[in-house]
């Protein structure tokens, strides 16, 4: 980084009016978003834009949020053996083409650019398809490969800049004056190039722990890493914990660097207290990846849920009953999930797939029959959501929250009655609606308006579509993760969701508004199910068993905000939330109550038609 | 013979070549693979709406670029040429955001940009607005979205090869008659023109195949490539058609990339970000 001016810049060269305010200008940009963040990481409140008062409540609810940290521990342990790795085999390749000449190595060379410079969703969705093909189990290792893949070249380039600019003669002279080649690498050529290592060891770092496009592709049972995790804590409603862990990352990065620059400039501290010290590391971080495959393998239990979708405290007390380890991945749509089932991520022992998703997965083979005389609370359950037409037999559900897809509003800036989906249409709410990103409701919404039934006719499609394209201009995007804070920071005023996240809006601001269109709303159960193969499928039943028991369905529900069809369950709930009338609506004045069914090849149909929605 | 040859090989190369056979195959029902070949997906691929997908995606990435190298440059030239205390400074602050998560810089830059998010209020409160302006969630939200994640991106390069002028030579030139601007066009520009397009190439390529940045900021028009891409693979599971549209995308930066190696070889022009 030291430049080479010979002499002081007493020219004033680009220190103008008009630099100056643009830098100025440009370092403000960069700060402020971070600035923001730090600040609002101690308020009370949970929204960025309104500050109440101090508080370290959200540092608290990080320090006790097990799973965030998991994530943590996941994120070091795949950037740490990464990185190892990447500058392992940088080191190698950087001196092999900077030292060495050898047939190919231009080409070598150039194909070492395509990695840096692929856009990541390509090299994600490629190296998925591997994993898919060869059937690697995702997971650690998977994602740890992919990293390694994309950082290496970035560090073979920051390590050969090095290389090549140290002179051969100097190679030359110990080679001359007796040393043999290793003894000239390790004292000669090594600490020459060592600066170019330890950035390009630094860059792969920060490369594996910031990524998630790649991850998100490759990552697999239990190995959630922080980005997918905050991705997660994004998409479903957003805590300030997120701003707490990174101010906590941003001091710790800090100080690590700080630490490591003193390190390698002081010269108290000699080679072999540093050799120690690195191989302290190196075995803290083996054993925190060795140790659990040595762990009791029977006592597990992996959960693949939507997340924010199960009460941590009951997870809590059923590993304290039955000893069972229970480890939570989350997903944010149906499709996503059957997707990495599909590719072969395996080793969940239970899901929550809707309706419609249970008979496909069904269809497909990709469900265990659940055995029920492992699950004596079953009785608990109301029968009318059970045997529905996508698992007639029940053998392969158990139906575990349910609830509706209808319009939220905030009563403060919305006056008319809202009676019917047509309100979305309305002009005089431009800019201030939002639709679902999921394409089968908004296409059903759509269809009920029209006042024709949602099949397979591609007349009927087309009509629909324009219907939407006629909203679209009308619309803030679509979008289902961020409503929450939509709807809390006043960026929207009505718009089509959850019932349970209308519950939450609700009890955080009475404002908040239910309406249920009189057209008909589109209803949706979850279900628990175990995926075929599940390596723990015992232990899945009790946890069904324990999860169904009224005592701890209650508590479930209080947490989720979403009803149960547990009668039980509801009696011993708090009266606020058993009477409340967003999460347990009397559903008799809407005509229409309609399960939303797969529409199997179709899809396609449906999609092309979404991405021409989207696209306009 | 070489483990690093072979890694690239297995993991890089091979995956690729994957995703190109999967182009050419018939979507299993239900979605999978089907081991027939077809050239379905590219009829589709090279249909108006998904062509328009991918000219908005240029356009979208190709507006960054000029935005960001516009802001990019004077910041990397003060910086060049401040004291060096300065540039430690500036260095400092410049890849402090690569501490914080990206998607999480990219959550506080909703917060910032919202309706009623900490810009808007803080005009609102001082009366210079009385409505608040819109900037997510449309176009305008997705450029500063863009532009922050990418900017570091485009300073460091150009920084990095302007750093490298000799001040002597700037002094020599205006010494002999040139005048500021004839020294910045003859002698600071062209020290500066590997880093710019270094630069360019690290900010238009991830900004074409990014899906986050439209899906958080952005508003119901800004879909891109990689949405489509991505929506393929994990939501309508229609994998060859997904990989049809990654292979053409591919394609396109490949064509990019080699202009780019044959203009400017990035070996020997030394630009790459170094820490």
């Amino acid at each position: 980084m030291a430049g080479n001016l010979t002499r002081k810049n007493d020219l004033n060269i680009g220190q103008g009016t008009w630099v100056k305010i643009v830098t100025m200008a440009g370092i403000l940009f960069l700060m402020l978003p971070l600035i923001l963040l730090i600040v609002f990481s101690f308020n009370e409140g949970r929204t960025l834009t309104r500050w109440e008062s101090f508080s370290l409540k959200w540092y608290k609810a990080v320090f006790s949020d097990y799973s965030l940290w998991l994530s943590l521990k996941n994120s070091l342990v795949i950037a740490i053996i990464s990185t190892l790795i990447t500058t392992i085999l940088g080191t190698l390749t950087a001196i092999l083409i900077g030292k060495y000449r050898f047939k190919g190595r231009d080409l070598f060379q150039n194909m070492l650019y395509v990695p840096v410079i692929l856009p990541e969703i390509i090299f994600g969705v490629a190296i998925l398809a591997l994993f898919m093909l060869i059937k690697f189990p995702l997971g650690l290792i998977s994602i740890i490969c992919a990293h390694i893949t994309f950082s290496f070249p970035f560090t073979t380039l920051i390590i050969l800049d090095k290389v090549l600019n140290m002179p051969d003669s100097v190679e030359e002279a110990s080679l001359d004056l007796g040393a043999s080649k290793w003894q000239t690498f390790i004292h000669v050529g090594l600490p020459n190039i060592a600066p170019g290592v330890i950035s390009g060891a630094l860059f792969a770092f920060t490369l594996s722990i910031d990524d998630f496009i790649v991850t998100f592709f490759t990552a697999g049972v239990g190995s959630s890493t922080l980005p997918l995790k905050i991705y997660s804590l994004i998409k479903f409603g957003v805590t300030p914990s997120i701003n707490a862990i990174s101010t906590i990352l941003i001091v710790f990065t800090f100080f690590a660097l700080l630490f490591t620059d003193q390190l390698q400039k002081s010269e108290l501290i000699g080679k072999k207290v540093k050799l120690t010290l690195a191989g302290v590391i190196l075995l803290i971080v083996f054993s925190l990846v060795i140790i659990p495959l040595f762990s009791n393998q029977d006592s597990k239990l992996n959960i693949y849920n939507f997340s924010d979708y199960l009460s941590p405290e009951v997870v809590k007390d059923f590993e304290k009953k039955t000893g069972i380890e229970v480890t939570q991945d989350y997903y944010t749509n149906n499709e996503e999930m059957l997707s990495k089932l599909q590719m072969g991520v395996s080793g969940y022992d239970l899901i929550v797939p809707t309706g419609y998703m249970v008979k496909i997965m069904q269809l497909k083979g990709l469900l265990a029959p659940i055995n029920e005389t492992n699950i004596k609370n079953v009785k608990y359950i109301n029968p009318k959501f059970r045997f529905l037409p996508f698992d007639p037999t029940g053998k392969y559900s158990i139906p575990y929250a349910y609830g509706f897809t209808s319009i939220v509003y905030n009563s403060d800036l919305v006056k008319d009655t809202i009676d019917s989906w047509k309100a979305l249409w309305n002009s005089k709410y431009r800019d201030n609606i939002l639709m679902t990103d999921n394409m089968l409701e908004v296409f059903w919404v759509a269809n009920r308006i029209l006042g024709q039934p949602f099949d397979t006719d591609p007349v009927k499609l087309k009509k629909a579509l324009d219907l939407l394209l006629l909203q679209k201009p009308l619309l803030k995007k679509y979008e289902s993760n961020t409503t929450r804070e939509l709807m809390l920071n006043g960026d929207v005023s009505i718009a089509m969701t959850w019932n349970g996240l209308i519950a939450r809006l609700n009890t955080a601001d009475p404002k908040f508004k239910l309406a249920t269109p009189k057209e008909g709303i589109p209803f949706f159960v979850d279900n628990l199910c175990i995926p075929a193969g599940a390596p723990h499928k015992e232990n899945a039943e009790k946890f069904i068993n324990f999860l169904i028991d009224p005592a701890n369905s209650a508590r479930n529900i209080a947490m989720i905000q979403y009803p149960m069809p547990n009668e039980k369950a509801r009696a011993l709930l708090d009266p606020s939330l058993r009477d409340n009338p967003i999460m347990f609506p009397n559903l008799t004045n809407v005509s229409a109550l309609e399960l939303i069914e797969d529409k199997g090849n179709f899809n396609k149909q449906i999609d092309k038609a979404w991405t021409d929605l989207m696209a306009r | 013979m070489m483990p690093p040859a072979f890694w690239l090989l297995l993991f890089f190369i091979v995956p690729l070549i994957i995703v190109i056979g999967y182009s050419f195959s018939m979507t299993g029902t239900e979605g999978g693979i089907d081991h027939k070949l077809t050239l379905e997906h590219y009829f589709r691929a090279f249909n108006g709406l998904y062509v328009s997908i991918f000219l908005k995606s240029f356009l979208y990435a190709l507006v960054t670029t000029v935005i960001t190298v516009t802001i990019a440059f004077p910041m990397a030239y003060f910086m060049a040429f401040a004291t060096p205390r300065m540039k430690i400074i500036m260095m400092f602050l410049i890849i402090l955001p690569f501490w914080t998560n990206f998607l999480v810089r990219m959550y506080s830059l909703m917060s910032l940009l919202g309706k009623s998010g900490f810009i808007n209020s803080i005009l609102l409160n001082s009366g210079i607005i009385e409505e608040p302006l819109k900037m997510m969630n449309n176009s305008f939200g997705m450029y500063v979205g863009f532009v922050y994640w990418n900017l570091p991106f485009m300073i460091l390069p150009i920084f990095s090869s302007l750093d490298r002028i000799n001040i002597s030579l700037i002094e020599a030139s205006l010494d002999l008659g040139a005048t500021k601007n004839q020294t910045f066009w003859r002698i600071t520009f062209p020290y500066s023109v590997p880093g710019v397009v270094a630069g360019i190439v690290f900010t238009f390529i991830p900004t074409l195949g990014n899906f986050i940045i439209p899906e958080f900021l952005g508003g119901p028009d800004n879909l891109m490539i990689g949405n489509v891409i991505t929506a393929q693979y994990l939501e309508v599971r229609n994998w060859p058609f997904g990989s049809a549209l990654a292979t053409v995308l591919t394609m396109f930066v490949m064509i990019f990339i080699s202009i780019y190696i044959r203009f400017f070889d990035p070996a020997k022009s030394k630009n790459m970000v170094t820490f």
